[in-house]
């Protein structure tokens, strides 16, 4: 009996990983398309959430400009596109991975604090509603982008 | 005599091969959306980056595609601009020479000229910015079966424009020719960097 509550042990931890253990979302590919001007800036990641739980992204920031907000691009029936602001918070299903890229959800980057060019990093954060933060550095493109 | 007589056999072979030429084209199957004789001539009035008036006479001869957008647009605009950017890429010098893009902002408030041209820039040497007033926009977006409006300001006074991602491809002569989708929006796919340079190198030849 001892025995085979073990082995149920050493399967279940040999199943989940320890980033699932812990349920640490992670960024990927953070990157951001930088644009001349006061022209706004697209930030794009992929979030994985290998937890069990769903993870609930409540806004972002970053020390680099004075306004980050999460939008989303999407298609109108009279055939134009349009970019609105993400409903708060945006859920993202135990172990699933939402991707903000080109064409859809993205960081919209505004007012930046200090001259950024491509080739530079900048921090973004992800606030989530639990009150933890989730930071990565993102890589600055140029406007052609990755 | 003779070279009298080598005219009249030019005048007569010339026609003869180009119209070889243009039904060998005709076999071609464009890979993007054929317009062909659906969509009226390029035809506009517009003030370019450089604060002059520009109208289709300053690009004629050569293939131009019309894209309506605005600066202040991180997402859909620099991605279409960006993948024309690796349509350009993707073709020889020579050919590159005999193309256009005119980038039309629908958003004459914030484009002013040199913020246009800053923006046209950073993109290449292919790309002319160029506005007008609303009116005129409205016209012109219209004729090309497209629009666009504008979102309520928010409270810094920054505001979306909602506007068709479509580029208008027209030949030499000024028709219009293809319709591309050089963005993907919403997880629906674009023309891909190869087709979109297969069908300019089309009409090229």
């Amino acid at each position: 009996m001892k025995m085979r509550n073990l082995l149920f042990a050493v399967i279940i931890a040999a199943l989940g990983s320890p980033a699932a253990a812990t349920g640490n979302a992670e960024f990927r590919d953070p990157w951001i398309r930088w644009l001349p001007g006061s022209a706004p800036m697209g930030g794009y990641f992929s979030l994985d959430n290998p937890g069990q739980d769903p993870l609930a992204v409540s806004g972002a920031s970053s020390p680099a400009y004075g306004s980050v907000s999460l939008h989303r691009t999407s298609h109108r029936q009279d055939g134009t596109t349009s970019m609105q602001p993400v409903d708060l918070p945006l859920t993202v299903p135990g172990n699933s991975t939402i991707a903000f890229e080109p064409g859809g959800y993205h960081l919209m980057l505004r007012a930046p604090q200090h001259s950024i060019s491509p080739g530079d990093r900048v921090t973004i954060t992800l606030h989530l509603a639990s009150g933890n933060r989730i930071r990565a550095t993102f890589d600055v493109y140029s406007p052609a982008g990755k | 005599m003779f070279p009298r007589q080598l005219l009249h056999a030019l005048a007569v072979l010339v026609p003869l091969v180009s119209m070889l030429l243009v039904s060998g084209c005709s076999d071609y199957e464009w890979k993007t959306s054929n317009i062909t004789g659906k969509f009226p001539d390029l035809e506009f009035e517009l003030t370019s980056e450089h604060d002059e008036t520009i109208t289709e006479e300053d690009f004629a001869n050569t293939i131009n595609m019309l894209f309506f957008g605005f600066t202040s647009c991180p997402d859909v605009c620099p991605m279409t601009l960006s993948r024309l950017n690796m349509v350009m890429d993707n073709l020889e010098p020579q050919e590159r020479r005999q193309i256009r893009v005119l980038f039309v902002s629908v958003d004459p408030q914030r484009d002013t000229p040199p913020k246009l041209r800053e923006y046209t820039n950073a993109f290449g040497p292919h790309l002319v910015g160029a506005t007008a007033d609303v009116e005129t926009l409205e016209t012109l977006t219209s004729r090309y079966h497209t629009a666009f409006s504008y979102g309520e300001k928010d409270s810094e006074g920054n505001y979306n424009v909602n506007h068709n991602g479509s580029v208008f491809v027209f030949d030499r002569q000024g028709k219009a020719r293809l319709k591309v989708t050089a963005s993907s929006v919403g997880g629906i796919p674009s023309d891909s960097v190869e087709a979109i340079a297969s069908d300019l190198r089309a009409l090229i030849d």
